[in-house]
């Protein structure tokens, strides 16, 4: 029988000074994370809650510093309604607003579009409609946090512009998305509280049929639009207009407008954009998190060095049997490993949990969106990964004399 | 005295480990707040960038909603009073309903004396005149669209089981919430005899002293109204910064966790690797509460050191990275910084999570007596 074999069979750790190994990777798994999946949630939610894939184009301004601030003439929406594989078209207004003393956002919409883009569920009350001047449907989670009621009124307080208004909870809605922290509203409050005109929106949306046309396509109406419509003309229906588009309470104006000012990205990459313009990668957002794990490094170190400190006299009858220094070594790791794996899950695990409690009491936000969290492979991958990692370095660095 | 038996335990290697191991982890906590702290003073700063408008709402402190809301209309006397105020309305804001061709709308009325002045204010433009008389009424641009109602209409607005038949005199337009509502000049008509109104809308002139305006105006009221700043982007960028600062707080108790977890392995390795000098201290007389104040003093000394190395190590490495990020991106600006009252924060949280991770193995060693420590 070999050394190794041999050695197995011979349990010379304690118990105790494993559990303290275990607590130590366990909490430094959990500080990574915590830190990973805060982030990384926050860079999924942002970037997919305006439609994920190929098929959702936004229509914004290139030139806005943030998602929520750039403002688009209106009236491409009914422009770019009638284009040939445009099945839906949403304009939409993001209004910042102050309720109740929190921060919330206002988005305005028009009830029918937005419905085609988004699949929302109605959980109370009833949707917004055309003739629905005066009210509003809230997202489950902000209506949780904030103690709406349907059938109550909203007084919300301008941001952006020096304006109030008061509406009336219509529904309350959820989506699944970072859309259950905002507020629907007709397009034209959106207008109110952003300070916008009735012709300008902050983005326009569009669902497309990806088999008949191009991103390229709907770029080359909005500049054919920029080139040749004059100013102060009434849009009027495209005789070829093939997404059905409801029409504005108050009819849209033909404003004149630079290519350079209006922008066309899939919905996705229209945020990810922002992300990347304030150094929000998900690569980025990864590496701070790994680089977090790799500062409490030395924690993992001393706590395997520790444990070959605390089993000197046991290790030192097994040398003078004859065990090698790099048998010892590799026993030990064998012998360590489930320790080290199963902290470093339960580390992960915990994370989970104490991000989901947080989340469930409305602590885990960012800029009034509750951060979805979700286990990602790549995250539980490098968890065991650097953990292990750190482990081993530990055990082969400790002096086994 | 202890200063001296502490040297006993400082071994070279060990205690840099030691310290170094406490100092990244407080650099973590520290480098994440001095880049926040950037970020949110910024983001204050943009603030400053917004034009601010000057109005102002006089409502009633418990009301939630300006239509629930009730004030003395006598209080705009007292507001005109201030010379700094520009503009005084006050307004009885009721909910109605409106018979249109489309079928019963619920609309806003809102009943005020000075419907002209109040539409001039707002910056409003009419399509037709302004309503005076009792009959008649301005109707903002969405409503009308909506309910297709046009200039010189009738219009049945119901109110309390009551109908009142009205001439629309003007259509306008605001960009306003004023464009889906009912403006209507007397109450009167509507057999609104209250003297209460549900809202007092002031502005100030401009340039003008707002806090100070505002608080003198604040102390002369009655305890029941309070004073509503319309346009709010400082409270808005206050609680967003909030949100983040309440995350990073969250995650900051998990550093300190694992900073625990820390002081418990290096003080668990120091009672093994000065088992010898223990014993020698307890063989010499030492009590057990000398050994635990001992491992715990040790423990602080380990914990300040690697605070004040970690705060300054966080702080400097993030600010090297940000120049590095901004060699690399120009557009972006990045100068993390400390407060002194999250450094001496830092510096009591190590302390306390160290003192507490180190407790179990420094009353462990003080317990046992010289005869069973391994030599």
């Amino acid at each position: 029988m070999s050394w190794l074999s041999r050695l197995l069979g011979f349990r010379y750790f304690k118990t105790q000074s494993l559990i303290i190994l275990a607590l130590t990777i366990a909490a430094a798994s959990f500080l990574f994370s915590f830190t990973a999946l805060g982030l990384t949630g926050f860079y999924r939610g942002f970037t997919a809650y305006l439609g994920e894939g190929g098929d959702i184009i936004a229509v914004y301004n290139p030139k806005s510093e943030t998602p929520y601030t750039g403002l688009v003439p209106a009236f491409l929406a009914e422009r770019l309604a009638g284009v040939k594989g445009v099945l839906a078209v949403s304009p939409e207004v993001m209004a910042p607003c102050i309720l109740n003393g929190e921060a919330v956002f206002l988005r305005g919409i028009m009830p029918e579009g937005f419905a085609r883009l988004n699949v929302v569920k109605i959980v109370e009350g009833e949707f917004l409609n055309r003739s629905d001047i005066n009210s509003a449907v809230v997202g489950e989670n902000i209506a949780k946090r904030i103690g709406l009621k349907v059938g109550g009124n909203i007084f919300l307080l301008g941001v952006l512009a020096d304006r109030y208004v008061e509406l009336r909870v219509k529904g309350i809605f959820r989506t699944g998305s970072m859309l259950d922290d905002e507020i629907l509203a007709p397009l034209h409050v959106g207008q109110w509280l952003r300070g916008a005109s009735y012709n300008q929106v902050t983005l326009i949306r569009l669902k497309i049929d990806g088999s008949t046309m191009a991103l390229s396509e709907i770029y080359r109406v909005v500049i054919a639009k920029a080139s040749y419509e004059t100013a102060s003309q009434e849009a009027q229906p495209s005789q070829r207009q093939r997404a059905p588009q409801e029409q504005p309470q108050i009819p849209w104006t033909v404003m004149r407008f630079r290519p350079e000012d209006v922008g066309v990205e899939e919905a996705s990459k229209y945020m990810v954009k922002y992300m990347e313009k304030y150094g929000a990668t998900r690569e980025a957002l990864l590496t701070l998190s790994a680089a977090i794990f790799l500062f409490s490094s030395l924690t993992i170190i001393i706590a395997s060095e520790t444990i070959a400190v605390q089993h000197r006299g046991e290790i030192g009858v097994l040398r003078a049997l004859g065990a090698s220094k790099r048998l010892l070594k590799l026993d030990m790791l064998i012998k360590l490993s489930p320790w080290i794996l199963s902290p470093s899950a339960a580390g992960m695990l915990t994370a989970l949990v104490a991000l989901a409690v947080i989340q469930e009491n409305g602590y885990l936000q960012a800029l009034s969106h509750t951060i979805p969290i979700q286990l990602d492979p790549f995250i539980v991958s490098l968890n065991f990964i650097l953990t292990f990692m750190l482990a081993s370095i530990g055990v082969l660095k400790s002096s086994v004399e | 005295m202890f200063a001296a038996n502490c040297k006993i335990f400082l071994r070279g290697h060990r205690t840099i480990s030691a310290i170094l191991a406490l100092a990244l982890l407080v650099a973590i906590v520290s480098s994440m707040h001095s880049i926040i702290n950037y970020i949110n003073e910024r983001s204050e700063a943009l603030v400053s960038l917004v034009q601010i408008g000057e109005t102002y709402l006089l409502m009633n402190r418990d009301a939630e909603s300006i239509v629930d809301s009730q004030v003395d209309a006598d209080l705009a006397e007292s507001l005109i009073k201030f010379s700094e105020v520009k503009w005084v309305f006050p307004q009885k804001i009721i909910n109605a309903y409106l018979e249109a061709n489309m079928g019963i709308l619920a609309v806003r009325v809102r009943i005020l004396e000075d419907v002209g002045g109040f539409l001039k204010f707002r910056g409003a433009r009419m399509n037709g005149a302004v309503a005076k008389s009792l009959a008649e009424v301005n109707i903002g641009e969405v409503l009308a669209r909506v309910a297709g109602i046009s200039v010189n209409d009738t219009i049945n607005l119901l109110y309390k089981g009551e109908t009142f038949t009205l001439r629309v005199a003007g259509i306008f337009t605001s960009q306003t919430e004023l464009d889906a509502e009912v403006i209507a000049p007397m109450k009167g008509h509507l057999h609104i005899e209250d003297e209460r109104v549900s809202i007092i809308e002031f502005s100030l002139k401009e340039n003008m002293d707002e806090a100070g305006v505002i608080s003198r105006i604040a102390e002369a009221l009655p305890e029941t109204v309070r004073v509503v700043k319309v346009q709010q982007p400082g409270n808005f960028i206050r609680r967003l910064n909030e949100q983040t600062i309440i995350f990073l707080n969250v995650w900051s108790l998990a550093v300190y966790a694992v900073v625990a977890a820390a002081s418990y392995m290096i003080s668990a390795r120091l009672t093994v690797d000065s088992s010898y000098e223990l014993a020698m201290l307890r063989a010499l007389g030492a009590r057990g509460r000398q050994i635990l104040t001992l491992i715990i003093t040790y423990m602080a000394i380990i914990a300040f050191l690697g605070s004040i190395l970690g705060i300054a190590l966080g702080l400097v490495g993030a600010q090297v990275i940000s120049t590095i990020f901004r060699w690399l991106q120009p557009t972006v600006e990045l100068l993390p910084f400390l407060k002194i009252e999250e450094t001496a924060k830092m510096l009591a949280l190590t302390l306390v999570s160290s003192i507490l991770g180190c407790m179990y193995p420094a009353l462990k060693a003080s317990r046992s007596t010289y005869a069973e420590q391994p030599l």
